[in-house]
C-alpha cells in the first residue's frame, strides 16, 4: 500500500534523479546527493538501489554513458569532448567504462550507430536517394511552424520501462489528479522522451508524463519543460503514428529547414483531451522539436 | 459537464448497432432503426460511418457473413443452417455474400480451418503458427479452466483497430469519472466481439467496462455470460496480448478437450492507475469461452 512514507521517499530520490540528469557532466559525491535526498548518507544508498533497482554509480555511469552513444551517433564532437561532457574524468576512463558496457570502443561504436541510422534511412526511406522534390518540401514546410517556448514549469510523473507500455504511467496520473482536472479544458499534457530504445535497453527508456492546468494546485512533483525555439508539428494520432510524424519532419522537413536539432529532449503536447474522450476519437498530438539555426559557425 | 450533445450520439449510434446485431436471423430494416434513433436521416448516417467505417446496410451485410463464417467454423454446421440462421433468404444469396467478402468458398475455408487452426485467431494476416512441445507444454502449465459467474458491466463500444482500444478507455474514464473507474474495487473489463483474423480492423469491435453498482446515465449495460472459460494472466504488457490469444487459439485449444463457445472473449485488467515508484506493467488475464468437445 501505498503510504505518505513510501510517497516523500519517492519525491525525495527522484529530486536525485533530476540532479544527476541535469549535472551529468559535473563530479557528484554520495554526500553531495545524499544530502540533496535529506537522506543520511548510508540510508540513501540502500533507499536509492531499492527504488530505482540499481546502485547509484551503476545508475550515473549508465545515463553517462547512454549520452554518450547519442552524441556519437548524432553530433561531430570527438571522443575527448564526449568525454567530458558526459563527465568522465578522463578519455581513457571514458573508453574503458564504454568497452565494458558496450563491448566496443566508442570509435569503432560511432562506425557502427552512423552506419546502421545510415541503413534505416536508406531502406526504409530511400531517402538519401531520393530526396523530396521543391512541392513537397513545400508541402510539409506549410505544416511546420517554428515557435519559441518560454520555460514551463509542470508536475509530472515518471515511468521507466518500455515506451509501449506506458500507458499504465498515463492512467496513473489520472488517478493522481482526478479525472476533472485530467480533462479539464486548461489542462495541457506533455511527454517528454528522455531515451531512443536501441541505444537504452527500452527496459531502462524514461519517460516523463507531465500536466499543465491553470485552475487546480496539484500535489505532484515539478520540472521544468525548458524553452527555446522548436520546430511544432500537429497531427492526429489516427492518421499518422507518432513514430510516423517524428520520421517525417527528421527526413524530410529538418535537413533542408535551416535548422539543426539542438540537445534537448523532444516533447509531445496533448490539448482538449475531452473532445477526444467524448467522441472516442483520436488525440490530436503537437511534437516539438528543440531546434537552432545553423550558422556558418555551426 | 460541458458539451453532452456527442456522447448521445454515440450512444444513440452504439443503440442502434445493438439493434442490428440482434436481428442476425430477422435482418431489421435500416429505415426503421434511423426513424426511432432520434436523429435526422443525414445525420445518422453522418455519425454512423464517422463512428463504424461503413454505413449501416454494409455493417448489416458484413457482420451477417461474418457471423456465418464463425459458426461455420465453431460448429462445422451445415452450409444451408448457417445461411438461414445468419437471415441470408437462400442458399445462392448466402454463397454471393460470402464470396464477395472472403473471395473464397465456405467448404474450403472450414477445411483450411481444420487443417491449419488459423481462422479462428488474432493474427490479421491469418498466419499458420507452429506449435512446440515447449509451447505447448507450457499453455498447458498456465492456462486454467474454470466455471465463471455472469458479470455486469456498464461499458462503452469503441470500433476500430484493437490497439485503438485506449479511446474506449479514455471515454469511459471521463464518463464515469476516476473516482470510479479507477478504484481498485471496481472490475476493469474489456471485450473484444469479433476476430482479426474474421474482421477487418477498422470494424473491430471492442467494450470497455466496469463493474459498477452507482448507473452512469452515458454509458450502456450488459451481463457477460457466465460457463467455462480457459483464464491465462498476461503479464507482458497490453503489445504481446493479441499474440498470446492466437497462440492460445491455434496451438492450446486444437488439442485440448475443449472447443470455443459462442461468446465473446474478454479480458481482466489489473494495476490500473497503480502508483509504485515503476509502474507496474498492467495486468491482463484473458478469459476465452470454451466449452468440451464432448458437449
Amino acid at each position: 500500500m501505498e503510504t505518505n512514507k513510501v510517497r516523500a521517499y519517492r519525491r525525495r530520490i527522484k529530486k536525485v534523479l533530476r540532479h544527476i540528469e541535469e549535472n551529468i557532466q559535473q563530479d557528484m559525491s554520495l554526500a553531495e546527493l545524499a544530502q540533496i535526498s535529506c537522506f543520511s548518507e548510508y540510508h540513501f544508498h540502500r533507499v536509492f538501489k531499492s527504488l530505482v533497482g540499481e546502485t547509484l554509480k551503476e545508475y550515473i555511469r549508465r545515463v553517462r554513458l547512454e549520452k554518450a552513444s547519442h552524441m556519437l551517433a548524432y553530433s561531430e564532437l570527438n571522443i575527448a569532448d564526449i568525454a567530458h561532457r558526459c563527465g568522465f574524468n578522463s578519455h581513457e576512463n571514458f573508453i574503458r567504462a564504454f568497452k565494458r558496457q558496450f563491448g566496443h570502443n566508442p570509435n569503432q561504436a560511432r562506425s557502427t550507430l552512423r552506419t546502421a541510422i545510415d541503413d534505416f534511412l536508406q531502406q526504409s526511406h530511400s531517402a538519401l536517394d531520393n530526396p523530396i522534390n521543391d512541392t513537397q518540401y513545400q508541402k510539409i514546410k506549410d505544416t511546420v511552424t517554428i515557435k519559441t517556448l518560454d520555460n514551463l514549469t509542470v508536475s509530472y510523473m515518471r515511468f521507466i520501462g518500455a515506451y509501449d507500455n506506458a500507458n499504465a504511467l498515463w492512467l496513473t496520473l489520472m488517478a493522481e489528479v482526478g479525472s476533472e482536472v485530467f480533462f479539464d479544458p486548461t489542462t495541457t499534457l506533455y511527454a517528454i522522451t528522455h531515451d531512443i530504445p536501441g541505444i537504452t535497453a527500452e527496459a531502462k527508456c524514461r519517460l516523463d508524463a507531465c500536466i499543465h492546468t491553470e485552475k487546480h494546485p496539484l500535489n505532484l512533483q515539478q520540472r521544468i519543460i525548458k524553452g527555446g525555439l522548436f520546430a511544432a508539428y500537429t497531427f492526429t494520432v489516427a492518421h499518422d503514428s507518432i513514430e510516423t510524424a517524428l520520421d517525417m519532419l527528421v527526413k524530410d522537413w529538418l535537413p533542408y529547414s535551416g535548422y539543426a536539432p539542438r540537445d534537448e529532449p523532444i516533447h509531445y503536447a496533448v490539448r482538449n483531451l475531452q473532445d477526444s474522450a467524448l467522441s472516442l476519437g483520436a488525440p490530436t498530438v503537437e511534437i516539438f522539436i528543440p531546434i537552432a539555426p545553423i550558422t556558418e559557425d555551426s | 459537464m460541458p458539451n453532452e450533445q456527442k456522447p448521445d450520439q454515440h450512444r444513440i449510434i452504439t443503440e442502434s448497432m445493438l439493434l442490428i446485431e440482434r436481428g442476425i436471423r430477422h435482418p431489421i430494416n435500416i429505415d426503421s432503426v434511423i426513424e426511432n434513433s432520434t436523429l435526422s436521416n443525414a445525420d445518422y448516417l453522418k455519425f454512423f460511418t464517422q463512428y463504424a467505417h461503413e454505413s449501416p446496410e454494409e455493417f448489416q451485410t458484413r457482420l451477417r457473413t461474418e457471423r456465418a463464417l464463425l459458426l461455420l467454423l465453431i460448429h462445422a454446421a451445415t452450409i444451408d443452417t448457417v445461411s438461414k440462421q445468419c437471415g441470408f433468404q437462400s442458399h445462392h444469396d448466402f454463397i454471393e455474400s460470402f464470396l464477395k467478402r472472403f473471395h473464397q468458398d465456405p467448404v474450403e475455408m472450414m477445411e483450411q480451418q481444420n487443417q491449419h487452426h488459423n481462422l479462428i485467431s488474432f493474427n490479421a494476416d491469418n498466419t499458420i503458427l507452429t506449435a512446440t512441445e515447449q509451447t505447448i507444454s507450457s499453455l498447458n502449465d498456465e492456462i486454467q479452466i474454470k466455471e465463471c459467474a455472469p458479470l455486469a458491466i456498464q461499458y462503452l463500444r469503441h470500433i476500430g483497430p484493437y490497439n485503438e482500444a485506449y479511446k474506449a478507455w479514455l471515454g469511459l474514464i471521463y464518463r464515469a469519472g476516476t473516482k470510479y473507474a479507477l478504484n481498485p474495487n471496481v472490475s476493469k473489463i474489456g471485450l473484444s466481439l469479433d476476430f482479426p483474423s474474421i474482421t477487418q480492423a477498422p470494424h473491430l469491435r471492442y467494450e470497455a467496462g466496469l463493474s459498477l453498482e452507482k448507473t452512469i446515465p452515458t454509458l450502456l449495460s450488459k451481463s457477460i455470460a457466465g460457463g467455462l472459460y480457459a483464464i491465462y494472466e498476461h503479464t507482458a504488457g497490453p503489445a504481446s496480448v493479441d499474440a498470446k490469444i492466437s497462440e492460445i487459439l491455434q496451438l492450446w485449444l486444437p488439442g485440448s478437450a475443449y472447443r470455443l463457445r459462442d461468446e465473446p472473449l474478454y479480458y481482466r485488467y489489473s494495476n490500473f492507475g497503480s502508483t509504485a515508484f515503476k509502474m507496474k506493467q498492467i495486468g491482463i488475464t484473458i478469459h476465452i469461452p470454451i466449452t468440451k468437445k464432448s458437449d
